[in-house]
This record gives structure tokens, sequence and C-alpha cells, in this order.
């Protein structure tokens, strides 16, 4: 019973992952789909089909690695490479077609004209006919122009054509049936003037002012004989250096990465961004430490009752959703009216002065740290044997001995893999600095890119969404590539440190 | 074993169901993105239309101030045939490429110019206009029992009046940003770009530091030293309410706020320093055109049966109480209500440039202003700087 219960869940899970998969192919997400194809397949074959046993416990947990964080950083590698960003978003043949469908100058002093949509009896096919100019009647699409005879034709007074013979013309209920066709029809007539449906009635003509050589991979203004060629970054460009809007996606190499050190722009607030960064995370980290150490000793003393109480309250700033207590913090941190200034009766320019923003900064980053700090000491310290606390205590320790020489190197070894990834977050702590200052107060001559409370991270996403070519995705990815090298290395030497500790007992 | 056969054949039977169900798409589905909140206003004021032209609509609430994700979605395929954005956004989605041309879809008579020049991108309309809005000034009338100020002088001493003897502790409640300062900022004789007949065409024209303003630089300082300005940056809303403060520069959206707090207060255009009104930006909210759409023509269809009646855009002013861009439904609305004062003075007012550069000005701009306000510099040199830093990044764009 319990098994055909089992079979039944797999097979409905299987088929859902299926149609997932349905609609990544649907959105020609190549990837995602075949994805969802082969984890649908595995889930299905480990669980009902083979039922091996390590499979079981191997596949949800591969499944979820390539999908959260393998797909992520492979699609951010490959970004990094490009110069995605906005007025780069199309493909070439997307950004070509861009431009010569915008520059469509319309025929001057021609009303629209106005088309029945029909169908072909003999071959199935979806035409437009059209009277242009007057009393001259046309069946066309754009593989062909065929003109009809007027005898052939229906014409109602209102100018609307009912019959056609060898066509049949289309119900209106038929024609926004076929409304998904007819976009992309286009009537060449002579003096290359182009016919386009405008909407359901309408036909608009119009004459291209670009045209595109595919053998030489130019445009050419057809006014003038301007070309425009492609230029290394992905777009056309003029011989004067005019550059024509939208251009493409390309690979531009190592380019995003060594920005760092070649853009002036980028380079310039790096080094006050760097330092702020270090300084920020070791100082929390130390600070919410030996706060949280304190607070654990404190509160761990047999004397003390009700403790159950005291370290449920200290729990909470870690139970509230950092998003809504920082939001809450930068109120209660506003200049003059803010409740930190009034209860206090000061005039403390909180988050607009690059000092007090930095201190405003810490102390909420303090006060989401240190209940985290306050857990694991407390783990850490009940851990320890009391025989050996009243070893040292027979033997003569002080109190404070006791605590430097046995319990603080104890904690050490427990906490310190914790205080290692501890700083790798907190090197990381993009909420709270984008929440809180946005990285502000800005610095003069950074271009309002970087500000005193900037992390790596936060200078990144400001540099990638908010310069002025708009959203920059491929920097975003290079820059964050690199702030993981970074972030990797210093963690790495951390944990190396770390085990010449564990040498020591 | 049996159960091992009936589980390959189940698998192999799903996948040949997945092989049937992935193309399979309706035929004529319009999928439109819109302003959180609006989804409902516009299925109500389009079903008829679907109804009659058997057009399944997938309204969908799921843009707001950006460009709805449109410059990346687009292109992948994965966007709607139309989407909501606001003006200013033309510029960048024009220039990524994401967007068609409405110009042979827009009937122009039914708009104002202006609000026609915030969607129009070289010479072509990229959306069709929904609603304006804009900021407006409020005047507190337990304070200024005379009413909203006619002239700059008028309401300068009136503040100043109310500071010296203690009423008040602020002139005018405002955020010293770009967008809230604008009419000041304009009424000394500052720009962001040069504008023609409405257009902004030429960006190499910046005039964040035009000779004008350097002139008039200075009473910008002093109006900053007597207070009408907060120069703590704060925008206390609550000073106004409270009666601490006659004027605050309020937007649609504080009309609830106000109402709530039961202050009397007066809405009206900002007196421009030289006599006259100073000009505000305002904002067209717009429906826009996916150039990926799946079915463009229909859309178009349906922008010109639904989306440009009258009966449309009083259908959405009336559920968001937002200022209808159809100049024949603004006509309709009540003279006395909130709204109209805000359109009357957004008919004024100056459209908020659309070009893709402007994302450039707000960086320099807004910070040049919270550099003056915080005192780290005077209004004309934090204004020179901003106009120096904008014309070295453009130059380098």
């Amino acid at each position: 019973m319990r098994q055909k219960f089992m079979f039944v869940v797999t097979y409905a899970f299987g088929l859902v992952l299926l149609g997932m998969a349905g609609k990544f192919v649907e959105n020609k997400s190549w990837f995602l789909g075949f994805f969802f194809v082969i984890s649908s397949g595995l889930i299905i074959y480990v669980y009902a089909i083979s039922k091996k046993i390590p499979g079981k416990y191997l596949v949800p947990g591969l499944l979820l690695l390539v999908l959260f964080h393998i797909y992520p950083a492979f699609y951010s590698g490959v970004v990094a490479f490009t110069n995605d960003s906005n007025g780069h978003q199309l493909s070439k043949t997307q950004a070509i077609d861009a431009i010569i469908t915008d520059s469509k100058i319309p025929v001057q002093g021609l009303a629209p004209i106005k088309y029945s949509t029909a169908q072909a009896t003999d071959t199935k096919e979806i035409y437009l006919i059209f009277q242009f100019p007057e009393n001259v009647f046309w069946a066309g699409n754009s593989d062909s122009l065929v003109p009809l005879n007027v005898a052939d034709v229906n014409l109602t007074n209102t100018g609307e054509i009912t019959k056609a013979t060898g066509f049949r013309v289309l119900t209106s209920a038929e024609t926004v049936e076929a409304s998904s066709d007819l976009q992309n029809i286009v009537i060449e007539l002579k003096d290359g003037i182009w016919l386009t449906p405008s909407d359901l009635n309408y036909l608009e003509a119009s004459k291209q002012s670009f045209r595109y050589s595919t053998q030489r991979d130019e445009l050419i203004e057809i006014s003038t004989g301007t070309t425009y060629h492609p230029n290394d970054n992905g777009q056309m460009v003029g011989s004067s250096g005019e550059l024509l809007y939208p251009g493409w996606k390309v690979n531009v190499g190592w380019r995003n990465f060594t920005s760092v050190v070649r853009d002036e722009e980028i380079r310039r607030p790096l080094a006050a961004v760097l330092a702020w960064t270090l300084f920020n995370a070791i100082l929390i980290v130390v600070i919410g430490f030996l706060f949280g150490l304190i607070l654990a000793l404190t509160f761990n003393s047999p004397h003390l009752r009700s403790k159950r109480i005291y370290r449920m309250i200290f729990i909470v700033p870690l139970a509230i959703p950092s998003v809504l207590s920082v939001l809450v913090w930068s109120g209660l941190f506003a200049t003059n009216i803010g409740v930190i200034d009034r209860l206090l009766h000061i005039h403390t320019p909180w988050l607009t002065n690059s000092f007090w923003a930095r201190i405003a900064v810490l102390i909420v980053e303090l006060w989401i740290t240190f209940p985290y700090m306050f857990l694991i000491s407390t783990g850490a310290i009940q851990a320890i044997p009391n025989e050996i606390i009243e070893a040292a205590e027979i033997d003569g320790a002080t109190a404070l001995k006791s605590f430097s020489q046995i319990k603080l190197p104890l904690v050490l070894r427990t906490v310190a893999p914790l205080l290692v990834a501890s700083l790798a977050m907190a090197l990381n702590n993009f909420g709270v600095i984008y929440l809180l200052t946005g990285g502000g107060p800005i610095f003069p001559n950074s271009n309002g890119n970087a500000g005193a409370t900037d992390i790596l991270i936060s200078y990144t996403y400001k540099l990638a969404f908010n310069s002025q070519e708009g959203n920059n995705y491929g920097l975003a990815s290079a820059l964050s590539i690199l702030n993981f090298a970074l972030i990797a290395l210093i963690s790495i030497y951390g944990l190396r440190r770390m085990k010449t500790m564990e040498g020591v007992n | 074993m049996k159960l091992r056969r009936l589980g390959v054949g189940l698998l192999g039977a799903s996948l040949a169901l997945f092989g049937s169900i992935a193309p399979a798409h309706a035929a004529s589905t319009l999928t439109i993105w819109v302003n959180g909140g609006d989804a409902d206003a516009y299925k109500a004021a389009s079903s008829d239309w679907a109804a009659k032209n058997n057009v399944t609509l997938n309204i969908v609430a799921k843009c707001g101030l950006g460009d709805c994700g449109m410059s990346k979605l687009g292109p992948a395929g994965a966007g709607p045939d139309l989407f909501f954005a606001t003006h200013d956004n033309t510029g960048s989605l024009v220039k990524s490429g994401v967007v068609a041309s409405l110009s042979s879809t827009i009937n122009k008579t039914l708009y104002p110019a202006a609000v026609l020049a915030g969607v129009t991108s070289n010479y072509q309309q990229y959306g069709i206009p929904i609603s304006v809005s804009n900021i407006a000034l409020a005047t507190n009338l337990a304070l200024v029992p005379s009413g909203a100020p006619k002239t700059w002088k008028e309401l300068e001493s009136t503040a100043t009046s109310l500071i010296t003897s203690g009423k008040a502790t602020v002139g005018i409640v405002t955020h010293l940003d770009g967008y809230f300062m604008q009419p000041f900022f304009e009424s000394l004789g500052g720009y962001v770009f040069e504008n023609k007949n409405g257009s902004y065409t030429n960006t190499k024209n910046i005039g964040l530091y035009s000779k004008t303003l350097a002139k008039n630089a200075s009473l910008m300082d002093q109006w900053l030293s007597e207070k009408l300005f907060d120069k703590s940056n704060t925008y206390d809303g609550s000073a106004f309410t409270n009666g601490k403060a006659p004027y605050q520069v309020v937007g649609p959206w504080s009309i609830d706020g106000l109402d709530k707090a039961g202050v009397k207060y007066e809405l009206s255009g900002i007196p421009s320093v030289n006599g006259g009104t100073a000009r505000a930006f305002s904002g067209v909210s717009a429906l826009y055109l996916n150039r990926f759409a799946k079915n463009k023509i229909l859309a178009k269809q349906y922008l010109t049966e639904v989306v440009q009646t009258t009966a449309f855009s009083k259908a959405i002013s009336t559920s968001n109480s937002s200022y209808p861009a159809n100049i024949e439904a603004a006509a309709a609305i009540d003279k006395k209500s909130v709204i109209a004062k805000f359109g009357a003075y957004g008919a004024l007012c100056l459209p908020m440039p659309n070009v893709a550069e402007m994302n450039t000005v707000w960086t320099y701009w807004n910070n040049s202003f919270a550099d003056w306000a915080s005192g780290k510099a005077k209004f004309g040199a934090a204004m020179q700087a901003a106009s120096a830093n904008l014309k070295n990044a453009l130059a380098q764009g």
C-alpha cells in the first residue's frame, strides 16, 4: 500500500518537473528545459524504477546543487565575458532588424490603405487583399504580389473587399485568430515602398532608410549612401564615429575584468571602498564575537535565574527579517526627527555625514550579528566539561586565568570556523548597506558611484546598475567574480590560520 | 517486476505527453503587464472587447517605476505583448531596441503636446499615454488663511515671517533632490537638457550650471539659511500636518496621508521667482509594445479600439485616482477635485526628459543637492560640479 502511494507521488512529481521543462522550452530556455527533463527522468528512475538506495540520498542534493549553484555560477561566468548591458541586449540579427524597422519613413500624403485578410483557395496561404491606387487590386504577402482583375473583386461602399475570385475572405473572428501571422507580412511594392499591416484593418506604407548588405556586413543609408560597419563592441558605426542604436551582444574577452584597473572611473574610489570593506567586516566580527562571548559568559552564570527568558529575548534580532529591521533602523537614525535624535536631544547627521554613517552601519550590523555570536559562544561554553574548570580551580587558577587559559582557547577552537564563515558573510553584507545608507554619503569625485559606507559588493551593484549605460550585466558579473575571488582568498587564509590553532591543542 | 515495467511505460508515456504539450500555443492571446494595482481596472475596461473578438486577455500586475525587466525579458522572448512603463524610460527602452514604434497606431489628436513629447523618441511615438502625474504645492490653510501663494514674493514673505515669529519650523517641506527641486531650480534659470517644443533632442546643451543659474545661485543658499528649506533634508511631513510648516511639495501619492491627518490644505502650482508659474517635471505612464511580441497586430488593434477610447481613460483614472492623459477624459473631471488641481498644474509642467542620458543626470544632480543641503558646498559650486561631472560622464559614454 505504502509502496504504491510512494510510486504515485514519485510519478506525479516527475510529471510536474516535466511540465516545468515544457514551460522553459516554450520560452526557449534550452538548458533549463533539458535540465528538468533529465531531473524528471532521474527522479522517476531512482525512486520508482531502480530503487538504488545510495541514489535516493544523492540525487536530490545533486540536482539542487546544479540548479542553484553550478548553473548561476556558470551563467555569470559566461555573461562576464560579454558586453551584455542596456543597448546591447539583442542578437546581431535582431539589432539590425530593429535599426531598419525603426528608421522606416512613412510615405507622406498617403491615406492608410484598407485591407482584407484572405486565404488562397488552392494553397491555403494567407494573403492581404487591398486596392492601391484607386481601382487597382492586389493580393499580396511577403513572398508574392498578385494583381487581381477588377471584375473578380467585390468592393462595398465602405471600401471593404468582401469577395475575390480564387480567395476566401476571412471573417473578423478568423482574422483575429490569424493575427499572429499577419505581423510578419511585409509587401514590397515597386519604388521601394513597403506595406505592413498597422492593425487588423489598415496597411501603412513606408520607405526604408537603411539597407543591410549581408555580403559586406554593412548598413547603408539609402538617401546618402553612407555606410555603417560593425565595431568590436557590437554596434554599427559610421565613418565619422556615429553610432546606431540598438547594438548587440558580443564577446569582449577580458575587458570587463581589466576595467577595474583600466577604467579611471572604477579605479579611483576602489582603495577607499576596499579598505572600508575589510575594516567593516573584521571589526564587526571581532566586536560582535566579543560582545556575544561576554553575554554568553554572563548568562551562563549558575547564579542567574530565568536564563531561558533572557536567551530568548537575545534571539529576537536574529528572528526579525533584517530587511524589516534595517528599514526600521534607518527611520530611527533620521536626523532631528528620528527617535534616536529626539530621545537624546542631539542633532547628529547620522546618515548624511561620512563618520556618523559608518557608526550607524556598525551599530546596526552589531545588532544583527551579536545574537548569532551569543548562540555559538553559549553552545561552545556549555560544551566545556566542568571537570576541566574544576581542575583548574583546584590548581589555583583565578577566574581570569581560567577564562583566558582554558575557556577561551576551547571556545575559539569550536567557533573559529564559524567566525571565518561570518567574516565571509560580513564581507558580502549587501543588504544592510543597501537598505540603511545605500552606500552613501557619496564621495566627491567618485562620479556618484561610491560612498563612505560602500562595501565592494554594493559598489559593484551601483557600478553595474546605476552607471551611465543603465544596467551593465557583463561588468556586474565580472566584478562579482572578482569579489568572489577576494573573499575566497580571505576565507582560505582564515581556515589555514585556524588549522595552526588546532595544533595548539 | 510488474511494477518496474509499469514504471518504464509511464515514463515513456509522460515523455510523449511532454512532447505534445510543449508547442501548444493559443492563436489569439494578448498578454499585458500593467502597473501593480491596476490589473482589475484594465480587466474590467477591456472585457467586452475581449469577448467580442474572442481574445484571451492575460493581464498581469507586474510593473512599477522601472522598465519591467523588459530589457532582459523582451529579447529572450519571455516578455508580454504590451507593458506599462513611465515615459522617462522611453529613451533607454528605444536604445535597447526592446520596444516597437506605435506612430501609426497613436491618435495624436487625443493627447496634449507635452504628453506626446514624453513618449516620443527620434520623431516616433513608442507609447500610448494613459495618465499624467506631477508634484504640486500644498498650502496649509491653518497657518496661511489667505490660501495658495500667487507669487514667489508672497510665498517667501509668508514663510519667513512665520519662521521668525516661531510659528513655523520650516518654510517648504520638500525633498532636496532634482525631482522635487526642479521648479525652484528652473525658476532660477537652471535646466537639465535644452528643451525645444517639448522635446529633448540636444543632450549636449546641459544647463545644470547655466549662466542665469550661476548668477542666481546665491538665492538658494539664502533660502536654505532662512529655513525656507530644511537643511537636514528629511521631508518631515508631520511638520506640515502639525501646523509647523506653511507649505509642502506633494504628489498624488501624498493625498491619502494628508486627508487622514485631517489637515486643511489648498493645492496649487509653484510660483516662479520671475513671476508666473515654475515648471515641475510631469511624468506620463504609458503602454509600450514589445518588439518581440507574439501578436503585435492584435496588440495594436487593442490599443486603437480600447486603450485610446475616452471610456477606458476615464475607467483607469477613476480606479487609481490619476489624471488621464486623454484630453476628453481629462475635461470630464470635476474641476474642484484634487486630481483636477494636480492636472491643472501638470498642464503647465515640463515633461521629464525621456532620453537615456537622464539616468546619469539623476546621480550627479541629486548628489549635488545633497552636498548643498549638508553644507558641503554652496549651491553654485555644487551645481557647477554636477554639470562638469555630467558632461565628463556623457562624453565618455
